[in-house]
Parts: C-alpha cells; sequence; structure tokens
C-alpha cells in the first residue's frame, strides 16, 4: 500500500491542496509538503497549510520564492496595485495568471524531490482550472509535458502526479470526503479578510462545489 | 521585433548566446538575466553584470539560493573544499538546476512581455549521460511545457543545441565576444585557479579554436 519513498506535495492550504496531501498520506508515509509564498496577499491560507501539514504528520517546508516573481503584476500579488476582480474568471488568460506559476512551483518541488530522495511530486490541478485556457498551466496537456520534462530531467527519479487533472472541483471534493479532509481548516478566499468574502471567484467555485456534494462548507459551521 | 530574455552565467556559452540574440533581436529587445543559486563562483555576479553592459542589454540579477539550500553539492554554500576533476560532475550536480532556471527565466520573460527564453547548451553537453537534465530530449520536453503552458505565447529556444563547442567559439569569434569579459573558472579568486573542470573545459576550446585565451593574457 504504501508504494512510494517520498511524495512532494505543493500545499497552498486550499482545498485541492489539502485533498492532494491526504491523498499522499495514502500513498507514503514520507510526505513532504511545500508551500510557497510568492507574494499572495492572503496569510490565511498559509495558516491554514500549517496546519494541515501537521494533522498529516507531513515534513512542512516553507519556500518565500516571491522574489522571482517581483516583475509580474498579477492582481494576486501584494505589491500589486489592481484590485482582485469578483465574479468568474475571465475566459482569456485572467489577471489572477501568476507567470508560469506551475512551471514554477513544479520544478522547485522536483529540485526538492531530488534533495530529499522523494520519488513523485504530487499537486491539485483539476479541469475546472484548464477552462477555457484560463490557466494553461493547469491543464492536461501542460501537466503531460511539465511531466515528461521533469521525469527525463530527474533521470527517471522523480514522476509528477495530478490526480484529480481529469476531476472537477466538486468531483475532488467528493474524493476529500472520502478521504475526511479537515474541510475546515482549508482557505480557498482570494481576499486576505479574516473571512471568506463570498464574492470572488474562488469562493464563488467553493461554495459550489460542497453544494454539488450536498453537504455545507465546514468553514461556515464554525 | 520580438523581445527575448537570455539566461546569462558568464561563461563563454551564455556569452555567444546573448551575442547572437543582441545581433538577431537588437540590443534593446534583449534582457540578460543572471540567476543566482549560492554557488562559489559569486564572481559571476559581477562578470554578468559587465557583459550585458558591454551590450547595452537591460540586466536582471536574480537570487535563487533560497530554492537551493536543501541542496548538499559541493558547489553550494561556500564550501572550502574543491572537488577534484573526477569526481566533479556527480558532486556538482544541483538538482533539476536547468529545469528550475528555465521556469524562472519563463516567469520573468512573461512578466516582461518577452515571447522567447534562449539557453546555452550545446552538442558536446547534452551527449553526456551525467546530468540528464542537459539532455536534449529534457529540453524538447521542457519547449513543449513551456509552448502549452502559456497558451503559445513564450518559446524556449536552444540555439546551439545542435553545434559542437568548437562551432559555438567560431560564432562567437565571428560576432566579436570579448572573451576576456567572461569567466569559466569555479574558485572564487582574481585569477581562474586553471585546475576545476571549468578552467580545463575552456583552454580546451580555446586550443580547438586556435587562438589564446584572451583572459590569461590580461
Amino acid at each position: 500500500m504504501k508504494e512510494h519513498k517520498g511524495i512532494v506535495v505543493l500545499l497552498s492550504g486550499g482545498i485541492d491542496s489539502a485533498t492532494c496531501l491526504a491523498e499522499a498520506a495514502q500513498k507514503t508515509e514520507r510526505v513532504i509538503a511545500l508551500n510557497m509564498f510568492y507574494g499572495q496577499k492572503h496569510d490565511k491560507e498559509i495558516e491554514c497549510a500549517r496546519w494541515l501539514a501537521d494533522y498529516y504528520k507531513a515534513e512542512y517546508i516553507e519556500l518565500d520564492i516571491s522574489n522571482l516573481m517581483q516583475y509580474s503584476d498579477c492582481s494576486l500579488l501584494k505589491h500589486s496595485t489592481k484590485e482582485i476582480e469578483h465574479g468568474s474568471y475571465h475566459e482569456e488568460l485572467p489577471d489572477t495568471y501568476v507567470p508560469f506559476r506551475n512551471g514554477l512551483l513544479l520544478s522547485i518541488a522536483a529540485s526538492i524531490a531530488l534533495s530529499k530522495d522523494c520519488d513523485m511530486v504530487m499537486y491539485g490541478a483539476h479541469k475546472d482550472d484548464a477552462i477555457g485556457s484560463a490557466y494553461p498551466d493547469c491543464s492536461p496537456g501542460f501537466y503531460r509535458d511539465m511531466g515528461a520534462a521533469i521525469y527525463g530531467g530527474t533521470a527517471r527519479q522523480v514522476q509528477v502526479s495530478a490526480p484529480y487533472i481529469q476531476c472537477n472541483k466538486a468531483d475532488v471534493v467528493k474524493r476529500g470526503l472520502e478521504l475526511n479532509v479537515p474541510y475546515e481548516h482549508t482557505w480557498s478566499c482570494y481576499e486576505g479578510g479574516d473571512k471568506p468574502c463570498g464574492k470572488c471567484a474562488t469562493c464563488i467555485d467553493r461554495a459550489k462545489a460542497f453544494e454539488k456534494n450536498g453537504v455545507k462548507d465546514p468553514y461556515e459551521q464554525d | 521585433m520580438s523581445k527575448t530574455v537570455v539566461l546569462l552565467r558568464g561563461g563563454i556559452d551564455s556569452t555567444i548566446c546573448l551575442a547572437k540574440a543582441v545581433n538577431d533581436h537588437g540590443s534593446e529587445n534583449v534582457t540578460a538575466l543572471n540567476l543566482f543559486y549560492g554557488q562559489n563562483a559569486k564572481k559571476e555576479l559581477g562578470v554578468a553584470k559587465k557583459i550585458a553592459e558591454h551590450y547595452g542589454v537591460k540586466y536582471i540579477p536574480m537570487d535563487i539560493s533560497k530554492v537551493m539550500e536543501l541542496s548538499n553539492t559541493l558547489l553550494l554554500h561556500d564550501n572550502p573544499v574543491m572537488p577534484s576533476a573526477d569526481t566533479y560532475e556527480k558532486e556538482t550536480d544541483v538538482p533539476f538546476r536547468n529545469g528550475l532556471m528555465i521556469s524562472v527565466a519563463s516567469a520573468v520573460a512573461i512578466s516582461i512581455g518577452a515571447d522567447s527564453v534562449q539557453f546555452a547548451t550545446h552538442k558536446d553537453e547534452s551527449a553526456g549521460l551525467q546530468y540528464p537534465d542537459c539532455r536534449a530530449e529534457f529540453f524538447r520536453a521542457m519547449a513543449n511545457a513551456l509552448d502549452i503552458g502559456t497558451d503559445g505565447s513564450l518559446s524556449l529556444e536552444t540555439p546551439f543545441a545542435d553545434m559542437t563547442k568548437t562551432d559555438v567559439m567560431k560564432l562567437g569569434k565571428k560576432l566579436g565576444v570579448p572573451f576576456e569579459l567572461t569567466w569559466s573558472c569555479y574558485v572564487n579568486d582574481d585569477k581562474p585557479c586553471g585546475y576545476c573542470v571549468g578552467c580545463t573545459g575552456r583552454a580546451k576550446a580555446f586550443k580547438e579554436l586556435g587562438i589564446d585565451d584572451p583572459l590569461l593574457a590580461k
């Protein structure tokens, strides 16, 4: 059952990555949860990531890579002067697009996986993020090609896994409910407030995902 | 004319790559990106800056050493022990270094509105089996990932992929590259040590080109 030497999981603290962490914990006893801070406006998400890593007894690594994003003007980043747009994602590259984010995060994770003798990198990309090329680096095609680059570029020592790449967000939550993921300790809102704004794209998507599973978002029940 | 980002380390190959980019795109459309990842040769930083100034291109130095802090290779963290030539290749292998550098360069390129990233790798390098992220297949896969991951707005270019080191040197000579500004030694000193793999590889390259290394004549 524990078929891997070790798995590095990209853990933001949202529901997708939390589910992914639970998934990895099923597959190995050595999970490394990697949280990367790249200038996001919300500290809540990081608190959740720390809590989740502790809960799943994963080694937790926090890495500040904001200096690598200093030239970006994406609205998710703290130094940006743009307001976060309310409503759903755009059809073309949205303002919340962090340049080549998943390429960068996966490359860093692969490097750390090699250093830490892990044989897999896992991340929670799913179908909804890739709709209308909103985030091209969340697409199945990108997963395939980046996976090939990392597998080859690490001399076949590190595989990339995106277990939800063919799922939508509701499917991810369904899987997470099976795995008893403590969703009350996840954070999705793009705004940095004390409570989720309920209006931004991820708040709306989160609400829909729980609704489709016929359950109330446990965060709301706090 | 399209904008491009060149990964500039300050060695011979990346400097020739910069020279070619300036030749093809014009200096106003070229950005030289130097990534510092904790290597001993801090000299590289100053070297890359001087080369960028020589070509009148925009210069961006970026520190990615934090990402590398988990790595334990001899080349990093001011480790005073220098590897000997035979153990060097293994020990200086920063994990997935080229993948990481290309990903960082891609993020920068998108941010500044460039549509390509240039990486200097040549046939002699990719033929070696020691570094998996120096092989031609790796660069092909990475190029595909960049293309699809940016919805076709960014491409990875490896202009020397099919050239030998000597061919690259010849091109550099033709383009009038200031070889005296480049630096290949891994020891952090005023003068090249002459013994490390960087130095011995460089000496061989100049010998095959049939000219004296202008850096040593200084």
